[in-house]
């Protein structure tokens, strides 16, 4: 937290420790997700069990006022829920090194837990949906990827997983958006697969103009202004750059101009102007 | 600029159904950090100032 573990001109910084245990994956699988966290939630949530129910809602309650707010300023909101897949999960609260050991070590153990929690997290993030008003969620994977792991291991516990919440969510009329940072160029044939209706994010380290070699005609491509660009490029390097992608990503349609990940903290402001200009000016070459 | 001829939600959309819409629809992905820094608030106020967060981000 900058100002209080930070120094206080950071920006907020994930601290990743091992919440659950080993054993923590057969609990998992016996109880399901939902009943596992209302039993250990203060392993995930250091308030007192009678709060935790008030703090969800009022965290809630904030994202629904701030959805209200933009659309009074005529600014659309999209994102009505979020969840993880389940390898992005347990490598966040097992970390990553602990994690992959785990996958070798020990996978049926693995593969149970995860087998048990991927209907709660489809259910939860469409109630989520609910409560918003927005039929999209994002998928956040940012692990499961060839730069991780090898194809053997993406398709045992992550690309199973990822096509069934993203079907299980369109078939309810929700737009998944599969926000895949890190470098998934060797999966993207996978992506072919997933259902009509989705949007692959890519943050600039998978190739797009691969994506849109193998995707297009079949998904909707969104992407990917890197960070870099953005903070330390010039408003006529970032032009240039949108226009190659409208021109080659855009053809045909289906694509979406967009930062690579998220707007970086240090982004030159007449850099993200040129990217939302570049879109308004720029016709596609068709 | 080029003519609009849709709404934005429908120019997302028509990216989603895999059409041509009227142009390429931009969504850079948002947190409010970006917004704060360039209003001149430090980390800790970008988290724990929500009024002050939310009032950058709507102006920027």
């Amino acid at each position: 937290m900058p100002g209080i573990d930070l120094p206080r001109d950071s920006i907020l910084q994930h601290d990743e420790r091992e919440i659950l245990l080993p054993e923590d994956y057969d609990l998992i699988a016996d109880l399901g997700w939902n009943a596992f966290a209302e039993k250990c939630y203060s392993k995930f949530n250091p308030r007192p069990a009678s709060k935790i129910l008030e703090w969800g809602e009022r965290q809630t309650a904030r994202y629904i006022d701030d959805i209200r707010l933009w659309n009074e300023h005529g600014v659309p909101v999209y994102k009505g829920g979020e969840a993880f897949s389940p390898l992005m999960f347990f490598s966040m609260f097992r970390t990553l090194e602990q994690f992959t050991f785990d996958l070798y070590r020990r996978p049926d153990r693995v593969e149970a837990a995860m087998d048990a929690l991927v209907e709660d997290f489809i259910q939860d993030a469409i109630e989520e949906t609910k409560l918003t008003g927005l039929p999209w969620v994002m998928l956040v994977l940012e692990r499961g990827g060839c730069f991780d792991y090898p194809l053997k291991i993406f398709e045992r516990f992550e690309w199973k997983y990822i096509k069934k919440m993203t079907e299980a969510w369109v078939k309810e009329g929700i737009t998944p958006l599969l926000h895949l940072d890190q470098d998934w160029t060797l999966n993207l044939p996978y992506f072919r697969d997933l259902p009509m209706g989705c949007i692959c994010e890519f943050d600039s380290c998978t190739d797009i103009f691969k994506a849109k070699e193998i995707l297009g005609g079949k998904q909707c491509i969104m992407g990917d202004v890197r960070a870099s660009l953005q903070t330390h490029g010039t408003p006529e390097e970032v032009a240039e750059y949108c226009t190659q992608l409208i021109d080659v990503v855009g053809k045909g349609g289906g694509f979406i101009l967009s930062s690579g990940c998220y707007v970086p903290v240090d982004a030159k402001f007449e850099n993200v102007r040129a990217m939302v200009d570049c879109a308004k000016t720029h016709t596609p070459a068709q | 600029m080029t003519k609009e001829a849709m709404t934005s939600l429908e120019r997302v959309q028509a990216a989603i159904n895999l059409e041509v819409p009227d142009r390429v629809p931009v969504l850079p992905l948002q947190t409010c950090y970006f917004a704060c820094r360039y209003k001149g608030l430090d980390g800790y106020e970008m988290v724990k100032e929500r009024e002050r967060a939310s009032r950058a981000h709507l102006e920027v």
